[in-house]
């Protein structure tokens, strides 16, 4: 695999307020991501994780700091660069799916083609493949409504696909599944890695963990001593 | 996001929102469906004024009548009227102190104008095709306003007695309902009334009534008389008259051959207007034939049971109909009522004498006649050059004029105006209602639809979608949503107009049969056609000022949306 660090956060701190409050919710991280490396960040609730990946997302801009994915700093982009940036780059696989209730699977994972300006009837075709190989193409008219749990992220994990990223996170993508689908997406996310796809997943889940190359632990905003020998010099 | 994606998002998060979609949705359809059956019979009512009345008063909106409040109308006024910017000419009208005016026949049937009125020829030429003049080789040309134009009719339903009780009495239309003797309105246009030759005559005696009321606390009872009686009457009159008049002279109106050149479709009176030049030829026939008639000088008072013929010389002649009557006729829309006040009326029977001339003591002048001369004229017509300047010319003469004349105040024409300004009113008023609800409606909903939506737009730019994009998202829904209300309340109006024209020009007959004509002078029959128009150009003006304020409207929840990060979204897992 090809060594070329293709997420590099310097020093990265995002502080939020909370009515009278104030958050430290990353404090200074460093970390880097090499292309298709497959990552787990780990810790516990309130630790800071969701906002690395948040940021990682170029959903969250941080307090200070500098990010770049795919050299780019998506936080320099405005509002049209940036979710172009978010549309081509990356695909996001959420606890609760995040499923757009009113439409079906198949259009669900059509909306992000869509929005990228694609044509409809390539979306279309586009979007089969995937749900087709991720096992569902007897669902593609079903509602989110109508699918269990494990079929609902599996639709979502599609969406992220369907747009080919560069980068998927995914944040506690086990989180709200039985045992069963756990290992099933467990599989699928695995098997999303092995194309060269760089993978960054939040997980609480140990055996999801286990699955992937390198493990972030994460506490108070701040990232730990690197779980992994592979987490070795940031700067 | 396209259109085409904006719709379905749209129409499959109506299948969500349901009730909130309904809250838009419903008041704007409710208010389009109504603001459709409002502004399409409005426009038909103001197409019907348009088509049926104002088209039909071309020539009446041409003259302004002027009235003097205390009777007398000053030669000067004359002259201050003509200097008057946009007046082409003035005329003064009198009114011919003649009674028992009958006109045989229009349409078959013997009508009664309670009032003649003089014309000059100019001003009877704006109405006629023909000139408004006397010549003794043609019929003389006479105009009657659409009022003048009924006639009575006895409906016993096949009894002999009626009581028209109180208690049953709703309304004026319950008490025409009830009585036998009506009055029927001749509602045929004016084109196939015009230019029949008639017969008027002037003078003659009333009609003995072939019926009795008589009055009781609890109603009247309406009762025929039989033949019997009615010779009786017929005899005791005749015995009464006979011992002053020759009653076969009395009896026998005048009659002059005639012909309708016009009919005034502007006039609240029931009135028939004949040229100036015949009204000396009419009042000096009716005093020669009276004097004539007469067997001996007879104390007028008790005689001069009636009308506008009776005068006192003192301030010169003039018409006091009122005064020293002891019997009136009032007229309630169609319905004739007689009302018998002071108290000898006992002493004088039901002798009606026509164009008794008294002196200032009561006494009947033997010798006197009177002509045009002798009398005030009561109204001025001022015609106008241009139709478009009558209430500019109408504003001129009350100023110039002042306080003491009225200016086509009691004009239909005018009141016609005015409710056609009040119909648009009506409709600017209806708008304005509109889109405040409308914003109402849409500011909240698409708000509430927003905040509750938070999550699928954090989804939405999650997966690449703008701010913009959002916005477009926010806007096009709205509109989306609002189209099809308009829409479907386009098509609920339209159903409900077609639904309701005919119910509508049934009503508006059934109103104008039932004495809507009391207040609207014109024989309108109204089709169902007549309440089928819509107003497109209002409607689509009406609908399109609606988009683009809902469009600007939508900008306040659209921009709320585009503030919202996909961060804000996922916190609310």
């Amino acid at each position: 695999m090809n060594s070329t660090k293709v997420i590099k956060l310097d020093s990265v701190t995002k502080v939020y307020k909370d009515g009278d409050r104030t958050v430290t919710a990353l404090d200074n991280v460093s970390l880097s991501i090499e292309q298709g490396e497959s990552v787990a960040i780990e810790g516990p609730s309130g630790s800071g994780k969701s906002t690395l990946l948040q940021i990682l997302g170029a959903l969250d801009e941080p307090t200070s700091g500098s990010v770049n994915i795919f050299g780019v700093e998506p936080f320099q982009l405005n509002d049209k660069e940036l979710s172009k940036f978010r549309n081509e780059t990356i695909g996001f696989v959420f606890q609760f799916f995040n499923l757009l209730p009113y439409y079906s699977a198949l259009e669900n994972v059509m909306v992000p083609l869509l929005l990228g300006g694609v044509s409809e009837t390539d979306a279309r075709e586009k979007a089969k493949t995937v749900l087709d190989e991720l096992g569902l193409s007897d669902r593609l008219n079903h509602r989110p409504s109508q699918l269990s749990g494990g079929q609902m992220q599996r639709v979502a994990i599609a969406r992220a696909l369907g747009t080919e990223p560069k980068l998927i996170l995914a944040d506690e993508p086990t989180g709200n599944l039985d045992k069963e689908n756990k290992a099933i997406i467990a599989d699928l996310l695995a098997s999303v890695s092995k194309k060269g796809i760089t993978l960054i997943v939040v997980t609480h889940d140990q055996l999801l963990s286990e699955r992937f190359g390198r493990k972030l632990r994460i506490d108070g905003g701040r990232l730990l001593q690197p779980s992994n020998e592979k987490v070795k010099d940031e700067s | 996001m396209n259109p085409k994606q904006i719709l379905k998002v749209s129409l499959r998060k109506m299948g969500i929102y349901k009730m909130r979609v309904a809250v838009i949705i419903v008041p704007v359809l409710v208010l389009t469906a109504i603001s459709v059956v409002v502004s399409s019979e409005l426009f038909s009512i103001r197409t019907v004024i348009r088509d049926k009345v104002l088209e039909k008063m071309a020539a009446e909106q041409q003259v302004i009548s002027v009235t003097a409040f205390d009777e007398e109308l000053p030669d000067e006024y004359k002259s201050k009227a003509e200097q008057i910017d946009g007046v082409k000419l003035v005329g003064f009208e009198y009114d011919l102190p003649v009674q028992q005016v009958a006109v045989d026949s229009v349409d078959g049937h013997i009508i009664k104008p309670y009032i003649v009125h003089t014309l000059t020829k100019k001003v009877g030429d704006v109405f006629s095709n023909e000139p408004f003049e006397y010549s003794d080789a043609n019929p003389v040309p006479i105009i009657l306003s659409r009022k003048a134009l009924v006639y009575q009719e006895e409906d016993w339903g096949g009894k002999d007695e009626i009581l028209v009780s109180f208690d049953s009495l709703g309304s004026i239309n319950d008490l025409k309902d009830q009585v036998p003797v009506k009055s029927v309105s001749i509602r045929k246009p004016s084109k196939d009334l015009v230019n029949k030759e008639v017969e008027v005559s002037f003078g003659g005696l009333y009609t003995n009534p072939s019926y009795t009321v008589i009055d009781t606390d609890k109603g009247s009872t309406y009762k025929k008389l039989s033949s019997e009686q009615l010779q009786h009457e017929q005899k005791a009159r005749e015995e009464s008259i006979s011992k002053y008049w020759d009653y076969q002279k009395l009896t026998n109106p005048i009659t002059f051959k005639a012909k309708i050149v016009a009919i005034r479709e502007d006039l609240m009176e029931s009135a028939m207007f004949v040229p100036q030049d015949f009204a000396d030829i009419v009042l000096n026939k009716i005093t020669t034939r009276e004097n004539e008639a007469r067997k001996s000088t007879i104390n007028g008072v008790y005689l001069a049971s009636d009308f506008i013929g009776s005068a006192t010389l003192d301030e010169g002649l003039k018409p006091t109909p009122l005064a020293v009557t002891n019997e009136q006729v009032f007229s309630l829309g169609e319905v004739s009522l007689f009302i018998a006040i002071g108290d000898d009326s006992s002493s004088t029977g039901k002798i009606f004498i026509p164009g008794l001339i008294l002196d200032d003591a009561g006494h009947a002048v033997a010798d006197e006649r009177i002509s045009l001369d002798d009398l005030s004229p009561l109204r001025m017509d001022v015609v106008i050059s241009d139709v478009k300047n009558r209430r500019q010319v109408s504003n001129d003469l009350s100023k110039a004029l002042g306080d003491n004349v009225s200016v086509g105040a009691f004009s239909a024409i005018s009141s016609i105006t005015m409710f056609t300004d009040f119909v648009n009113k009506l409709m600017d008023s209806l708008t304005i209602i509109f889109v405040i609800v409308t914003i109402i409606s849409v500011v909240g909903v698409m708000s509430k639809i927003v905040a509750e939506g938070e999550r699928e737009i954090g989804i939405f730019r999650a997966l690449g979608a703008t701010k913009m994009a959002i916005r477009f998202l926010i806007v096009g829904q709205t509109l989306i949503y609002f189209l099809i209300a308009l829409i479907i309340g386009d098509m609920l109006g339209a159903l409900s107009v077609f639904a309701l024209s005919s119910k509508i020009a049934h009503q508006a007959n059934a109103l104008i049969e039932r004495g809507l004509d009391y207040v609207l002078p014109i024989s309108v029959h109204f089709e169902t056609v007549d309440f089928l128009h819509f107003d497109i150009a209002t409607v689509l003006q009406q609908h399109l000022l609606l988009i683009v304020v809902v469009a600007l409207v939508a900008l306040i929840p659209a921009y709320r949306a585009s503030k919202i990060t996909p961060v804000d979204a996922m916190r609310r897992e």
